[in-house]
């Protein structure tokens, strides 16, 4: 390949997504953008991976692909099961704010 | 055969059988005090009997033995010595021990036969009395004590017998404690004795510290102290001091002139006690002493101590005596208190109208005789007044208690023409007072010549005629107040309440004992006179001549009776015994109360010379000051002073600053602690919100750290 981008762009973008994903399961309340985000730090690890098979590819240059895949069919199976659940959520508490559900829990005290 | 062990531990028997019995008996008399129960006289009575009994037959198995094994005719005497450490000690140590010498041995059968036929008495002068188990307890205690303070080896263990023989006669005297009399006697016999036992304190304390500094090894034996006078360890001039300070405690044990107010208080006490107080227990047990430490006093011209080492030959009559020739020596003192004693003895036995205080005040009066004699040099001489007195005057309280007990008082003006009610009574005190007054060939004239002889005899002595004439003239005033004593109880006209007392005729076992003891004192007379009349083998100097084996058997002087010094006294005494008669046998009672001289001598005597009146001054003046002054300082510095203001508010703050140190730090310690904790628990319960996303922050933050620091730690 006479043009390639540099490895390093590719992992610098995906440690980006990643964090960003991170940021947003850890910070946001609201249940579809926490999958949102989850799906954000999947795709930044199907960037990583894709990089490392141009990288480190030995037969067919197509060995990480098969990661990629399971990680997409997971990920899509998850999304169905979570909108899903969110779904439930939502018809029973009329909402679907994570930090506002907590009928498994105590009442606070202090 | 029998060895020293079998005859030290016989000589421990004697002493351990009353012992038990009385301690067993006080145990009864408390028990019956607390179970409000009462045991038989009878069995009590025997038991107290017994346990004197037993230790009567004992000491004669002792004596007998003791004269078979070790008085060898004219060979030599031994002795049997045993001693253990009771407190062991470097420098010396205490011991406790037997020690079975003549002199021991004989007043050890002298005690306990007196003793047990005063016990005897005893059984029956005191029933239905309500403490006789506490007196049978009481008075074989005593005995005990006595016993163990005669056969004692050393120094130490007879002060101490000698501090339970107080204790005990403390009690004896105060046996009717309801009575406040007979408490404040006990009480002052107490004291007056103590004053004794301190200065033999003080004296064996002498002792010790000269046998230590002399040999490096501290001794109180008589025996090792005998022998070190005798080989020169010790030096006999060093020895007046200690000398002195023991003959205090024989002072006060003896009732010898300045202390001998205690003894006619001491009547206070039951009669059987005076009896046994009087005749061989308590006031013999000071001149024992003297007799015992006999080589503190005097020793024998060629430097030898008087008393019995195991190769003591018999060298036949010791006349030589090397006096301390220093201008002032115990033996002079001695001396004159005893010829003090016997004098004043005398005087106040004249004028005393209690039958019993008659007797004490004779006591007194042959207290001081045989301490003149034991002055003098006379070591046979005294024992062998110790010996007859004992006899007769045990005899002669026996007597007065039965006339006592018939009459039920105390007064020989309330008595008179008990002839006919005691026939049994009349004739022993008759022999009794035979023997007091020194009658010719009577026991008394015998013993009393001898004392008299010794302190002529002995050209040492500081006015030494004077004193001679002294005792002499008491032998008169001995002989004076025992004939009245007689013409008044049993002669003359009856004076009692006729109305109301009704003199009744002596008990059996009463009689039974004062016929005992009389026939003793007539034992005693036959012996002595045929004794020393009859030459057996010609040189006077046999066994049967009493008083010469008796010099004999204390490696002593004795048995020179010379009857034409006896005359003079006994003319005296006869003399005594007639004007006696003649003032008060022939109803001419009145024509001596009414002569002005005898009237204020008479008070002047009765005031016993000022001697009590003197002690009391000097003592209560003196020692009140001290007292006030102590109690001054008690109330003003130690009260005020120190307990008000350092003690009690020192110990309120301080009790103050613990409280606050309770409160602030211990307490507040724990409280903060607790809120401590309860605040941090509140702090980390917020992590644990339930909230995922804090778990997830968490779990991220913490991988996050975990690959930062794995990361530079595998670069670094």
């Amino acid at each position: 390949m006479a043009f390639s981008i540099p490895v390093e762009y590719f992992l610098a973008l995906s440690a980006f997504m990643f964090c960003a994903g991170l940021f947003g399961v850890l910070t946001q309340r609201n249940a579809v953008r926490i999958l949102i985000s989850v799906e954000i730090m999947l795709n930044a690890t199907n960037i990583s991976i894709m990089a490392f098979n141009g990288l480190f590819g030995v037969a067919s240059d197509q060995e990480g692909w098969v990661f990629v895949f399971i990680i997409i069919g997971i990920a899509a199976a998850e999304a169905a099961i979570g909108l899903a659940i969110f779904l439930s959520v939502y018809r029973n508490f009329g909402e679907i704010t994570v930090s506002n559900i907590f009928s498994l829990r105590e009442e606070e005290t202090s | 055969m029998v060895s020293d062990i079998v005859l030290a531990n016989l000589a421990w028997a004697t002493i351990a059988i009353p012992f038990i019995t009385g301690i067993t008996l006080l145990l009864m008399s408390l028990f019956e005090i607390k179970g409000d129960k009462k045991y038989s006289e009878k069995f009590t009575g025997s038991l107290g009997v017994a346990g004197l009994a037993g230790s009567w037959i004992v000491s004669l198995v002792v004596l007998v033995q003791f004269f078979k094994e070790k008085v060898t005719h004219k060979s030599t005497i031994g002795h049997v010595n045993q001693e253990f450490d009771f407190l062991p000690s470097v420098s010396g140590s205490f011991k406790w021990g037997i020690l079975l010498d003549p002199l021991s041995v004989v007043f050890l059968v002298l005690l306990t036969t007196i003793a047990t036929v005063i016990h005897f008495y005893a059984s029956e002068y005191m029933t239905q009395d309500p403490a006789y188990t506490r007196f049978f307890g009481t008075m074989n205690f005593f005995t005990g004590s006595m016993l163990g303070f005669v056969l004692a080896s050393n120094l130490f263990m007879a002060f101490i017998f000698w501090e339970l023989l107080g204790f005990s006669s403390y009690l004896l005297i105060g046996f009717y404690w309801q009575k406040r009399s007979a408490a404040s006697a006990a009480k002052k016999a107490f004291l007056y004795n103590k004053i004794g036992d301190v200065s033999f304190l003080i004296g064996i304390a002498i002792i010790w510290n000269k046998t230590l500094e002399a040999t490096g090894s501290a001794t109180l034996s008589y025996l090792d102290l005998a022998e070190m006078m005798e080989h020169g360890d010790l030096r006999f001039n060093d020895f007046i001091v200690p000398a002195l300070l023991i003959f205090g405690g024989a002072i006060g044990k003896s009732a010898q002139f300045p202390l001998f107010g205690w003894l006619p208080e001491a009547m206070e006490g039951p009669t059987p006690v005076s009896a046994l107080l009087h005749s061989s227990t308590m006031v013999k047990a000071g001149l024992f002493l003297i007799a015992r430490n006999y080589y503190l006093f005097y020793v024998h011209a060629d430097g030898k101590p008087i008393i019995n080492l195991s190769d003591g030959k018999l060298s036949g009559v010791i006349a030589e005596f090397g006096l301390n020739s220093n201008s002032f020596n115990a033996a002079n003192a001695i001396v004159w208190i005893g010829v003090i004693t016997a004098l004043a003895g005398g005087l106040m036995a004249l004028t005393a109208t209690d039958i019993k205080k008659v007797l004490a005040f004779s006591t007194i009066s042959q207290l001081g005789y045989i301490a003149l004699a034991m002055g003098a040099g006379g070591l046979t001489a005294g024992m062998f007044h110790l010996i007859s007195h004992a006899t007769f005057k045990s005899l002669l309280f026996l007597c007065a208690g039965a006339v006592i007990h018939s009459v039920h008082s105390n007064e020989m003006t309330k008595m008179g023409g008990l002839k006919r009610y005691m026939p049994y009574t009349y004739w022993t005190m008759l022999i009794g007072l035979l023997g007091l007054s020194g009658v010719p060939l009577m026991n008394g004239f015998w013993s009393k010549d001898a004392v008299l002889l010794a302190l002529q005899n002995n050209d040492e002595i500081v006015l030494g005629e004077v004193a001679y004439l002294i005792a002499v003239l008491t032998a008169g005033l001995t002989a004076f107040y025992s004939t009245k004593l007689f013409l008044l109880v049993f002669h003359g006209e009856p004076r009692y309440d006729k109305d109301h007392v009704h003199p009744t005729k002596t008990g059996i076992r009463m009689r039974i004992s004062l016929v005992i003891l009389a026939s003793l004192v007539v034992i005693e007379s036959l012996w002595w006179t045929i004794g020393t009349i009859i030459d057996v083998d010609g040189s006077r100097n046999d066994y049967w001549n009493f008083e010469y084996a008796l010099g004999t058997l204390f490696h002593s002087h004795g048995g020179e009776f010379d009857p034409i010094a006896a005359i003079f006294p006994t003319v005296v005494g006869l003399i005594g015994i007639s004007f006696a008669y003649a003032v008060y046998g022939n109803k001419r009672l009145d024509w001596m109360r009414t002569r002005p001289l005898v009237i204020s001598a008479e008070k002047v005597i009765t005031n016993r010379f000022g001697v009590d009146q003197a002690i009391l001054w000097v003592a209560e003046g003196p020692v009140m000051g001290i007292g006030d002054f102590f109690q001054k300082i008690d109330v003003e510095v130690i009260d005020a002073f120190i307990i008000d203001s350092f003690i009690t508010n020192g110990s309120h703050r301080l009790a103050d600053m613990s409280d606050t140190f309770d409160n602030e730090w211990i307490d507040g310690t724990v409280d903060k602690t607790g809120i401590q904790i309860r605040q941090g628990g509140y702090l980390f319960r917020r992590i644990q919100r339930g909230q995922t996303s804090y778990y997830a922050r968490i779990m991220t933050g913490s991988l996050a750290t975990i690959l930062v620091v794995f990361t530079f730690v595998r670069f670094v």
